[in-house]
């Protein structure tokens, strides 16, 4: 695609969210800010395929969808384009400062729509000892109705530590090789990963499920697992993270950040050794949790059958 | 000089919300949404044009964005000192 293809094209080389994944809650007014287009350009990615959905007379859009659109729409100026540029400055830099301890004020919200009354709550917490870090200062979600929260004082430190295996490299080169096209997708769909990838597409947990499997069927022992990826502007945007954790043939535990090597290699010419870093290492940016890859990061006992919403603030601690 | 800055950061913000009729110095732009997650990038972009600095998303602190007088103490009061 060119660099300013018509957004037509641009709609012609997303993977819509399907219906059944898909959740409508951006306006049209919305769309348009995110995209920095004018209406006379939703119109044409409406007629391209955008999904949507008329209320009251007025068309919303799946935020996914429209976080792809700007993401591959090489205009420069489009809200998704902006914040991965800004997301990923961190991975340009000398990888030490990623290898250091880091203390964080970990703060998750935890939000039941719908709540049917007070009732305990299950959270996924962070899980860092295995890695070298550590928790202190926890206070746990309390029973109650609507909402409750998390918080934590986390302390997060790399390691080099890539992987050895030959076969577990391989696929994982074999992964990064195969033209997965990174896009921004609800949890409940990443969860699918098969549908995920027949679609040519990928993100951090679908891609850690998938390679989790292949580990596993090549017999090492591999879990995705469900996680944070800090300094994400102060807790402005919550990104869903996830990577595979895998037993490698030296007995040490390793951590593959599959989705975050593919996504910074795309943004930045700059990246390589942090894409490496991503390759069996630890770095101080991720807080692994006890969530298996596919499993919601909370739970509340009320009864709802509306999942839990969970919003992280994490920020350096000073 | 502070009045520039502060104002384009003003008009920004209005720009954005054409229903705010008024941009009171004490209103919470993140909790009353005039500033959304998304917009919220753009800002950033617009306060390092404006400062001629870089800003490390690592290093943010909502709290310095929650109000105009508190971006301006946390961005353009070092200008204002010149």
């Amino acid at each position: 695609m060119t660099e300013t293809a018509p957004w037509g094209e641009v709609a012609d080389s997303i993977e819509f969210v399907p219906a059944e994944y898909s959740s409508k809650t951006q306006s049209e007014t919305a769309a348009q800010e995110i995209l920095r287009c004018d209406p006379v350009d939703i119109d044409t990615l409406v007629g391209a395929g955008l999904p949507f959905e008329y209320r009251s007379g007025v068309r919303y859009f799946d935020l996914n969808d429209l976080y792809n659109l700007g993401m591959y729409s090489g205009r420069s100026n489009t809200q998704p384009e902006l914040a991965f540029r800004m997301l990923f400055r961190f991975a340009s830099r000398p990888v030490e400062r990623l290898l250091s301890e880091q203390t964080w004020d970990f703060r998750v919200l935890l939000e039941c729509p719908e709540c049917d009354g007070s009732a305990p709550w299950r959270f996924e917490a962070p899980d860092i000892d295995r890695f070298g870090g550590r928790l202190a200062d926890v206070t746990e979600p309390r029973p109650s109705a609507r909402t409750a929260e998390y918080t934590a004082t986390v302390t997060t430190t790399g390691a080099r530590s890539p992987l050895v295996a030959p076969a577990l490299r391989q696929l994982t080169q074999d992964y990064l090789e195969a033209g997965y096209r990174w896009q921004m997708i609800p949890p409940a769909m990443q969860a699918d990963y098969e549908l995920v990838h027949r679609l040519g597409a990928t993100s951090c947990i679908a891609a850690s499920l998938f390679l989790a499997e292949r580990f596993r069927a090549a017999g090492y022992r591999a879990e995705a697992k469900r996680g944070w990826f800090c300094g994400v502007l102060g807790g402005a945007l919550d990104l869903p993270h996830a990577c595979v954790e895998v037993e490698d043939e030296d007995g040490v535990y390793k951590t593959v950040d599959i989705a975050k090597a593919q996504l910074a290699a795309r943004l930045s010419q700059d990246t390589r050794d942090f894409q490496e870093l991503c390759i069996g290492s630890v770095y101080n940016k991720a807080i692994p949790s006890t969530a298996p890859g596919d499993a919601p990061l909370a739970h509340h006992d009320c009864g709802s059958a509306l999942p839990v919403h969970v919003r992280a603030d994490i920020q350096v601690k000073r | 000089m502070t009045t520039e800055p502060i104002q384009a950061v003003r008009e920004f913000i209005l720009e954005r919300n054409p229903k705010l009729e008024e941009l009171p110095d004490d209103l919470d732009l993140i909790d009353s949404r005039a500033i959304n997650s998304l917009a919220f990038i753009e800002f950033i972009f617009l306060l390092e044009e404006l400062t001629g600095e870089t800003v490390d998303p690592e290093d943010l602190n909502l709290d310095d964005f929650r109000t105009l007088k508190s971006l301006e103490t946390r961005f353009f009061a070092k200008e204002a000192a010149c």
